[in-house]
């Protein structure tokens, strides 16, 4: 109870902060209104999205498909509505197990510091050698496509951002004063850890999810259209796109690429602008 | 007499680890801490004054150790705990830690966590060591900050570290430092942060508290007219050495040691003259890490003579209490070159 009515003050002020960042705001309803599309896909469209109609193909837009069909005659707009859950999910997802990931590296090593550390950071150098694309050509070589395989390979490829950052504030966070004087008051180092200086680092691990979710979404629908992400027949905005590859439809059926293709930047400016608005928020020394 | 007697401090020497190098920053220190009383450690920076506050409350960075020597800390009860023996994570350092002697930090701007409230900070200390519910806590702590002449404590207890000036900070710090009613508050340069106005202000306040609820206080501060000021006992510390130790009148009516002399005479007073120069001692403090064979303030010293040069001096205590390490006063020849 008594911890809602602290934390209200401080909330209160970012949010008056956040709100005046006008850029920040339309990146937030621009994200907010693409999620509330995707989860409300059904009450928004009457059809599936794996329908295949062959009588329906390639339709342009009308009233009955707001955006026409693809060539196998599946509705446009739904497919793009339930694309979205996906597109999204997977970059939030990987962006988030991504975090966790290199929060956990980044305290121990910012934490323990010496061999420990230096073990810890050769490792992510090691990962960040790999290329994520050859990475998930081994992957789909083994394991085939599959969604979970493509949020496995985000987390292992994408945790070495925020364990240095969470590394690097842990470090300075250490030599504080603040923690001296904790040591001072008799609270134990666990507490100091994750009461004290886990809650200084999140300010910049929450941007930094933001921005990867971004980034995330982009790399699934570029590897979806080369044909290594998700399955065809699932529904991401890129696989949409990938649908709609060929010189005919490229030419004569513009809705099928520029819909998806709108869907995606849209998605990316939004949680950029959102990210961008966040950062200035959490800079707690300002 | 012994009953009054909080905190005493016998032939502490505190060392550390650089590279393969050993600093002996604390070299053989002994004091005593009455109860309700005000110890002033003075000494230029590096003398070791921190670091033997450090070592009280084992506090030490991992490099440093306390090498030999003993803290003994006898609490309201009577009983007599060698702080020294503890291991300086273990449970009975931490619970002695905020509880029976608090700390005070020289920079308040950066000694409070700026995600938590202030209220939130203070209680984290109050309910480490008390077993009392958050609303106790509030009620306690609020009371607290309107003794520390905190305005409007009801809604400064849920503000942010960021919401307060310096000087604020710094009663925050005070509050939480004094909130477990501890026998004994640390003082590390309480004031060396802050303008002289606010200084003056928060070493009333310590005053008060002092007379309030009988702590003990040790105050550390390279200023001369803060020891004057704010009082009791002093000890004057050099190369890790406390050189000279006597009560507040001692020390500043018949100062004995030339360091201390030398100390007195850099004091400016107000209205002093144009044609009056500030005294100065001349030379700086050598590196922590050299050893001296003699005394070693004898580079630096006027009085020096062949002896401080070849044997450290021994500690002479006269009859008074007043205590000095000087080759001076080593009995016989008595104060010859005053």
């Amino acid at each position: 109870m008594r911890q809602k009515t602290h934390r209200s003050s401080l909330a209160r002020r970012n949010l008056q902060k956040l709100f005046s960042n006008r850029l920040a705001i339309l990146g937030g309803v621009i994200v907010l209104a693409l999620v509330l599309l995707s989860i409300f896909a059904p009450l928004l469209t009457p059809y599936d999205p794996a329908f295949i109609d062959p009588t329906q193909r390639l339709q342009p837009p009308s009233a009955e498909h707001l955006l026409g069909t693809d060539n196998a005659g599946r509705d446009l707009w739904a497919r793009i509505l339930y694309g979205g859950r996906l597109s999204i999910t997977i970059g939030l997802v990987s962006s988030l197990s991504a975090a966790a990931l290199g929060v956990i590296a980044g305290c121990i090593s910012g934490y323990f510091g010496g061999k420990v550390d230096a073990v810890l950071l050769y490792i992510s150098e090691i990962f960040s050698t790999f290329p994520q694309t050859i990475l998930i050509l081994i992957i789909v070589g083994f394991a085939g496509r599959s969604t979970l395989n493509m949020v496995l390979i985000f987390s292992i490829t994408g945790w070495m951002g925020t364990h240095r950052i969470v590394r690097s504030r842990i470090i300075s966070l250490r030599e504080e004063a603040f923690v001296e004087s904790c040591v001072a008051c008799g609270i134990g180092s666990s507490s100091i850890m994750f009461r004290h200086l886990l809650p200084n680092t999140v300010g910049p691990v929450v941007v930094s999810i933001t921005l990867s979710t971004a980034g995330y979404v982009l790399s699934e629908s570029g590897l979806s259209f080369i044909g290594l992400g998700v399955p065809p027949e699932v529904p991401t905005w890129g696989n949409i796109i990938n649908a709609a590859k060929s010189l005919d439809i490229m030419q004569n059926h513009p809705a099928l690429w520029l819909a998806p293709g709108v869907a995606i930047a849209l998605f990316v400016l939004g949680v950029n602008f959102l990210g961008d608005g966040l950062r200035d928020v959490f800079d707690t020394t300002q | 007499m012994q009953q009054d007697i909080v905190l005493q401090v016998e032939n502490l020497k505190t060392q550390f680890k650089v590279g393969r190098k050993l600093v002996r920053a604390v070299n053989g220190v002994s004091f005593q801490l009455r109860k309700g009383t005000t110890l002033g450690i003075v000494g230029e920076s590096g003398c070791g004054k921190s670091v033997t506050a450090h070592s009280i409350m084992q506090l030490l960075p991992k490099n440093g150790f306390i090498a030999e020597g003993t803290v003994r800390y006898t609490g309201p009860d009577g009983q007599e705990r060698v702080l020294s023996g503890y291991k300086r994570s273990s449970k009975q350092m931490r619970a002695v830690r905020g509880k029976d002697i608090a700390m005070i930090f020289q920079d308040p701007m950066s000694s409070l966590d700026p995600v938590y409230s202030i209220g939130s900070q203070i209680a984290e200390n109050l309910r480490q060591h008390e077993k009392i519910s958050e609303k106790e806590a509030r009620t306690r702590i609020i009371k607290m900050l309107s003794d520390l002449d905190i305005p409007i404590p009801e809604k400064r207890y849920d503000e942010y570290p960021y919401q307060f000036s310096g000087g604020m900070k710094q009663r925050v710090m005070i509050a939480m430092a004094m909130i477990c009613n501890p026998n004994i508050l640390i003082a590390d340069e309480p004031t060396t942060a802050l303008d002289v106005t606010i200084q003056a202000q928060i070493l009333a306040l310590m005053k008060r508290l002092q007379e309030e609820y009988g702590t003990s206080i040790i105050l550390i501060t390279h200023n001369m007219g803060i020891v004057a000021e704010s009082c009791d006992d002093v000890a004057v510390m050099y190369m890790g050495h406390i050189v000279e130790y006597g009560s507040i009148d001692q020390i500043f009516s018949s100062p004995m040691h030339p360091y201390t002399q030398g100390l007195l005479k850099a004091v400016p007073v107000l209205g002093i003259g144009k044609d009056n120069k500030l005294g100065s001692i001349r030379g700086s403090t050598p590196d922590a890490s050299e050893v001296f064979a003699g005394c070693e303030f004898e580079p630096r010293c006027d009085h020096c003579c062949e002896k401080c040069r070849t044997a450290p001096p021994p500690d002479r205590e006269l009859p008074d209490g007043h205590r000095v390490r000087c080759w001076l006063y080593a009995g016989g020849e008595d104060d010859a070159a005053k």
